[in-house]
């Protein structure tokens, strides 16, 4: 490279303004990303059926306020004959039970899987909501102050995940929703409910500060964090103005991801017989009930399984396209 | 001789690393080892060396943006090497640097109006027309429109935001930037814009620099004294012209015949020193000159006495055994 003093001359102090064209108002990176989620119609038909699910759970204890949907009404005439299953083809279908009956209580299934659908995503939202902000809290400690903080959140970090977490939780169900009870939630589904929000909380927090406080170190090292030190500015300024704005995209990114995996987790402790049990529905307690009769009524099998099924990938696929949309850098699979 | 802006005086700066958890024998990398340089106001002063060598970490550590393991730092004949965070804050006033990725330098969620109010902000300046006209001014000092205050930095390309990042180190008026490789990052064609808008607002504010490069040929016109540096140490130091012309030190010699020249008679004329192995590690320096290894004069005082540093003919310091006096000239 060779550069000479008349060159340097010669050039003119440059304007080149207008390499960057469009509009004077910048799109900002959240605008970017939501136009690169709209044009991905995995991500978008994923979205219309989480806003479907959504009115769903809002929707379903209204109506069944409203008593048009009726989980919990025995109907013994649908369920005749031995082994009490519902008589009729495929489970019992008809104008008034869409998706068929119950064995052996003959409760409308349609209802129940509706309201169980609010509980499942309420439960889901509600750990989600507990363990990304106890995450966030804690990873944002761990990475902004270091030293002892960051020391003692990482050993009780190592301490929760070396917890058998399912043989845990599994044992200390009883005493622990008795514990629950004692505080003055009511006995029961209740008190069952909140110990499920706790438990997948509890357990969820630590990945998540633990990928916030990763996050943290790593932007700690760009040079505009130096710039700002640069500048004269303290610490919390650097933390709460330079950090956290880059911290929001990851923080979605990941409470994307864990969402659909306390649906999941529900209906697995349903069917371990630590969840709720009913006449109050989920889908995991119909799930546990149905494989009794899997061959003999398949529709009451099916039908709360897909159901189960599409909740979680639909989850899933919007927070892969969230994920894209956010951090196209991550988009290993070149997908669009 | 009048008293200069910035004095550093044996400076040090040593990292730890750690050898493992278990490990006992905890070296360290002498990143910078006896760092000795003056600026003057309004001068540049250029800082070359290989990749590695220390620049960023002499740069980082004479702004105090990195704690001296020892050594003096004088700005405007005050000793700053120990005050304290406040008094460190208002001196950043003062001093400010411009970095070298101008990709990482500029926070991917600000705006550009809000990362050049930031300086405003911070150190509590006030402007006289509102913080949105001086950034707006800051825009236009540096060649860009002042319509791009509501832009995101990934809306420009890599010369747009290194001014950027020149435009938020001016603002707070300071008297000495350190830019380290401020055109390393940024195309052949791009870089004289850099130098040449550097240099405009040096001829405007009298303002002085640090100028940090790994290569000889981008500093020399931008530099009124330049220092090479090799493993933590300076080589030589001298006017410009005087480095380039009678290059005292073997080391300086290889940066400069590594250099294309623009004469393609001198080019050919000029014998080619290439330097034999790597760079040693800055943890396990070599005894005696610490260039010895890669020297092609080296005698046996070289591994054994450490050259001194001293002043060869006026200006012009070198710390070599055997400095090639007028042998290119020859
Ligand atoms: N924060 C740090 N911790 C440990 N070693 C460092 C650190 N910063 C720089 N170094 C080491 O110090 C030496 C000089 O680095 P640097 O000043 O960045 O060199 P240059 O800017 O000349 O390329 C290198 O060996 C580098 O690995
Ligand atoms: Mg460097």
């Amino acid at each position: 490279m060779t550069l000479s003093a008349g060159e340097f001359a010669a050039e003119p102090v440059p304007t080149m303004v207008d390499e960057a064209q469009g509009p004077v108002a910048g799109r900002s990176p959240w605008q970017i990303a939501r136009a690169r989620l709209r044009a991905n119609r995995v991500a978008m038909i994923a979205l219309f059926m989480i806003i479907f699910f959504v009115v769903i759970a809002i929707a379903a204890p209204i109506l069944q306020a409203l008593g048009v949907i009726d989980t919990t009404t025995l109907h013994p005439e649908l369920v005749q004959g031995p082994g009490a299953m519902p008589t009729g083809s495929f489970g019992g279908i008809s104008i008034h039970h869409p998706l068929g009956v119950e064995p052996q209580t003959g409760r409308d299934l349609f209802s129940r899987i509706l309201l169980g659908i609010t509980l499942d995503t309420a439960i889901a939202v509600a750990a989600t909501i507990i363990s990304v902000g106890l995450g966030v809290v804690l990873g944002l400690v761990a990475g902004f102050y270091r030293g002892a903080a960051d020391w003692s959140i990482g050993r009780l970090i190592d301490l929760i995940l070396a917890f058998p977490q399912l043989l845990m939780l599994i044992a200390l169900s009883p005493v622990l929703v008795q514990r629950i009870t004692d505080t003055g939630v009511p006995q029961g589904n209740p008190s069952k409910i909140t110990y499920i929000i706790a438990v997948l909380g509890f357990f969820g927090w630590p990945y998540f500060a633990r990928i916030i406080r990763a996050q943290v170190l790593s932007l700690r090292e760009r040079e505009f964090v130096e710039a700002a030190e640069m500048l004269g500015a303290r610490r919390s300024r650097i933390n709460f103005k330079e950090l956290l704005p880059n911290l929001w995209a990851p923080i979605l990114v990941y409470s994307s991801i864990v969402l659909p995996t306390y649906v999941s987790a529900e209906a697995a402790m349903s069917f371990l017989g630590v969840g709720i049990v009913p006449p109050t529905p989920t889908l995991g307690n119909l799930l546990q009930d149905s494989v009794n009769y899997a061959t003999a009524d398949p529709t009451y099998f099916l039908a709360p399984g897909l159901t189960l099924f599409i909740v979680v990938l639909a989850f899933n696929l919007f927070g892969d396209g969230l994920r894209d949309a956010l951090d196209p850098r991550s988009d290993r699979a070149g997908g669009k | 001789m009048t008293e200069p802006l910035l004095r550093v005086t044996g400076l040090r700066k040593h990292f730890p690393t750690k050898g493992g958890l278990l490990s006992r024998n905890r070296s360290v990398v002498k990143a910078v080892d006896g760092v000795s340089l003056e600026v003057a106001g309004g001068e540049t002063v250029g800082l070359v060396g290989e990749s590695g060598c220390g620049k960023s970490t002499t740069g980082r550590t004479m702004l105090r943006a990195l704690e001296p393991t020892s050594g003096r730092i004088e700005f405007d004949g005050r000793d700053i090497t120990g005050v304290g965070r406040e008094e460190l804050r208002k001196l950043r006033r003062e001093m400010q640097m411009i970095f070298q990725d101008p990709f990482s330098s500029l926070n991917p969620r600000h705006t550009v109006g809000t990362i050049l109010a930031a300086p405003f902000e911070i150190q509590g300046i006030k402007a006289p027309n509102g913080v949105k006209a001086a950034v707006r001014d800051l825009l236009s000092r540096v060649g860009l429109s002042p319509e791009h205050y509501n832009r995101y930095p990934h809306e420009f390309s890599g010369g747009q935001r290194q001014r950027i990042g020149i435009a938020r180190a001016l603002a707070v008026q300071p008297r000495l930037i350190v830019c380290d490789e401020p055109v390393s990052a940024l195309d052949v064609s791009i870089q004289a814009e850099i130098i040449n808008l550097l240099q405009d607002i040096q001829a405007e504010t009298g303002i002085a620099y640090v100028f940090v490069a790994h290569d000889l040929s981008v500093v020399r016109h931008i530099s009124d004294r330049v220092a090479v540096m090799y493993l933590g140490k300076v080589m030589e130091s001298a006017t410009s012209d005087e480095l380039y012309e009678r290059p005292l030190h073997p080391y300086t010699n290889a940066l400069l015949s590594a250099a294309p020249l623009p004469d393609p008679v001198q080019q050919r004329a000029r014998e080619k020193i290439v330097l034999q192995g790597d760079l040693p590690s800055p943890s396990d320096p070599p005894s005696g000159c610490v260039f010895r290894t890669r020297c092609p004069m080296a005698q046996q005082v070289c591994a054994e006495v450490t050259p001194a540093y001293a002043e060869h003919s006026p200006g012009h310091w070198v710390a070599c055994h055997f400095p090639e006096d007028e042998q290119l000239a020859a």
